[in-house]
């Protein structure tokens, strides 16, 4: 059952990728860290992003996030997205929604360039997207079945202090993660941190699928810091994820083989993506309303 | 009065030859897109390279022509960029703006590019504005 799924899920993201209109060069290919890369002002991007994970002593599972994400000016960039995931032997549910918004803090760059991130996110105990991983996240949340889990409904506003930098083609980027639920359990703490590099600066003269400028090559790292009342790393997850992007012709491949450092963590996870731009969506939009 | 009115008009070629030297310094001190002084020292690394603008061609259609059209025409807000202003732009003015755009009026920063990338890109727009002759 999960091989059909995972199957039919390529085959949506092949479609996706063949129907793609434009995507920028230069995108990062990250999976939880942010840079301070906005979204061209009028720009609409649509990304898919999957993970996969089997639990020790649980079921193996594939969770689906849709993101659409939309330059509402050069230093403001708006998202929503829609989480859903699916577990063997359980069920495919819907897992709840999220509006993210990201704030350029300098007009102009700097060797450091800070961006203010703030989240509204209305999920359910089931969501599995591990967007983020905060306080004491671990792999044992991800055991409790679908019916119960779906229960729990969790409405959290979660901010992030994103530090970036451009330096000889690296880009070097740090998020400070603090999550509160609005039902006011103490506030949960994470980070993420990533590097990254064009596997080669120069582009060629010519049109290329393999050229080495359409990779990009990286690590990520992440986990939760504890809460408010326990700051530590103590029985929190920490990951490590080599990532690699590929821009064939205008669409963008993303895939991440993610380890698990602590007892806390899932050993493995697979995340993988694709993403495409719409250029001049909002030019598009208001054509049609004319 | 009219002695005062008298030494206005007196002062009047004076100050009128102030204001033009002013702002004629003005007008010498100002930058491509309000740059800073130390980008008009910046060299391209690639200035005349066939190589680098084919590159920097293969660049502006993936990243910039979706606004300032495919042949630099410019298109809705975006200007072109075949105008005297950017023929008269010195290359790290070009790179400057390309980097750190003008985020308040839609221009993004380019920085997610690698530098050598940003520089194709300019010695492509160098390379049309030095055929178009920059008329446009």
């Amino acid at each position: 059952m999960t091989n059909a799924f995972l199957l039919k899920t390529f085959a949506s993201l092949w479609v996706v990728w063949l129907t793609v209109i434009s995507v920028s060069a230069g995108e990062r290919p990250y999976f939880i860290t942010y840079d301070q890369t906005m979204e061209e002002p009028g720009n609409l991007e649509i990304e898919m992003k999957g993970l996969t994970a089997s639990p020790q002593d649980g079921n193996q599972f594939l969770s689906g996030v849709t993101e659409f994400e939309y330059g509402a000016k050069g230093w403001w960039t708006t998202e929503f997205y829609l989480d859903g995931q699916t577990t063997a032997n359980q069920s495919t549910i819907f897992t709840g929604f999220r509006w993210k918004n990201r704030f350029r803090l300098l007009m102009h760059e700097h060797i450091i360039n800070p961006v203010f991130y703030v989240e509204y996110e209305d999920i359910n105990g089931a969501d599995k997207s591990l967007m983020e991983v905060v306080g004491f996240d671990s792999q044992f949340d991800g055991l409790v079945p679908n019916k119960v889990a779906s229960r729990d409904r969790e409405r959290e506003i979660e901010t992030k202090l994103i530090l970036s930098s451009n330096v000889n083609g690296w880009n070097v980027a740090e998020n400070f993660i603090a999550e509160k639920t609005l039902a006011g359990e103490p506030w949960e703490f994470g980070y993420s941190a990533a590097v990254s590099r064009p596997l080669s600066l120069l582009a060629s003269p010519d049109e290329c699928t393999l050229c080495r400028e359409n990779f990009q090559a990286g690590v990520e790292f992440y986990g939760g810091l504890g809460t408010a009342n326990k700051f530590t790393v103590h029985g929190t997850s920490q990951y490590i994820a080599p990532v690699l992007s590929w821009q064939v012709g205008n669409a963008v491949f993303k895939v991440s083989p993610t380890f698990g450092l602590t007892d806390a963590s899932y050993r493995a996870m697979l995340r993988f993506g694709v993403q495409y731009e719409i250029s001049g969506f909002r030019r598009k939009l208001e054509k049609l309303f004319r | 009065m009219n002695r005062r009115f008298r030494l206005l008009i007196g002062q009047f070629p004076i100050v009128t030859a102030a204001a033009i030297f002013c702002m004629a310094t003005f007008v010498a001190a100002q930058t491509f897109r309000n740059a800073p002084a130390s980008a008009t020292q910046v060299k391209n690394p690639y200035a005349g390279d066939a190589q680098a603008a084919a590159g920097g061609k293969k660049l502006y259609a993936q990243n910039c022509a979706q606004c300032h059209g495919n042949n630099l025409q410019g298109m809705g807000p975006a200007p072109t960029l075949l105008s005297p202003k950017v023929k008269e732009a010195k290359p790290g003015e070009l790179f400057w703006f390309i980097t750190n755009g003008n985020l308040n009026n839609g221009m993004p920063s380019w920085s997610q590019l690698p530098k050598p990338q940003r520089w194709q890109i300019v010695t492509f727009i160098e390379s049309k504005n030095a055929v178009s002759g920059g008329s446009q």
